[in-house]
């Protein structure tokens, strides 16, 4: 059996905890990347959802299509563009409308679209000049 | 990883082998903090949709108030909570007044929470009809206006 020298032993091992250092790293950005996106988002969910709710609201009160969109999208000045869908388009008092709100996020090169919906019961006297 | 005689670690080798220790401990907190903001944000999200729910079933209740609505402001604010996926737990919707209470629950649906006891996320709203000046309170036709709040 042969004694390493302390100072050969030094050589030995000297830079391999910043070489594992630099293996790990990658991954702990990664990671840390992906948490970072995920609650990004949760955000804009939370956000579409709120849109779809002033939607909802604007739906149930007017009988314009057109109103429903501009108030969603006032709601919502976060995101470029936002796909509105109200049903039934034509409604009636007492009855349910629903409002689906669609936006697109870019994550990266990754694309994903969030949807979001709310619906209320259509109240007795809808009119059509409602303001958010 | 090697001790040295005197249980020491020395300093080259105790700096060997760090990767094979931290990475399963970067793994661990990895999928810790993933399970904490997935169900975290499950619970942010189904928080939103009982507002929604419970400010729409309000609205609904005080909205049945009005002369052209024919069915009672307990089934309205049912049937409000139902549409956005959400129970009534508490209708405070007792005929004759002109406010409205409704409490209502969502599921939540994470990994860990539901079975930690949070199976559900409850929200709060209250809505007041309020008639145009000039009309009784069992005649014409009223405007509903609701004001909400979370509780």
């Amino acid at each position: 059996m042969s004694i390493i020298p302390p100072a050969q032993r030094w050589r030995k091992s000297d830079g391999s905890a910043a070489l594992e250092s630099v293996m790990v790293l990658p991954v702990v950005a990664v990671i840390v990347a992906a948490l970072v996106a995920v609650a990004g988002i949760i955000t804009d969910l939370v956000i579409l959802h709120d849109g779809a709710r002033t939607g909802a609201r604007a739906a149930a009160t007017t009988t314009s299509q057109r109103v429903v969109v501009d108030a969603v999208e006032a709601a919502l000045p976060e995101f470029a563009h936002v796909a509105v869908n109200v049903s039934p388009q034509h409604r009636s008092p007492g009855t349910p409308v629903t409002v689906e709100v669609a936006a697109t996020r870019s994550l990266g090169p990754v694309e994903h679209t969030l949807t979001a919906r709310a619906s209320a019961i259509t109240e007795p006297v809808i009119d059509s000049s409602w303001t958010p | 990883m090697k001790r040295a005689r005197n249980g020491v670690l020395s300093g080259a080798e105790g700096q060997s082998g760090f990767a094979s220790l931290a990475f399963p401990l970067v793994l661990w907190v990895a999928v810790v903090a993933g399970v904490v903001v997935i169900d975290a944000g499950a619970y942010v999200v189904a928080a939103a949709r009982a507002q929604t729910a419970a400010d729409a079933a309000a609205l609904a209740a005080a909205a049945s108030a009005a002369p052209m609505i024919a069915p009672s402001a307990q089934r309205q604010a049912e049937q409000a909570a139902v549409v956005n996926g959400a129970r009534v737990e508490y209708c405070d919707c007792a005929g004759g007044g002109d406010q409205v209470r409704v409490e209502v629950s969502v599921a939540v649906a994470g990994l860990l929470v539901p079975h930690l006891g949070a199976t559900r996320v409850t929200a709060e709203a209250t809505a007041q009809l309020r008639r145009p000046a000039g009309l009784s309170p069992t005649g014409g036709l009223g405007d509903v206006f609701g004001s909400a709040g979370s509780g």
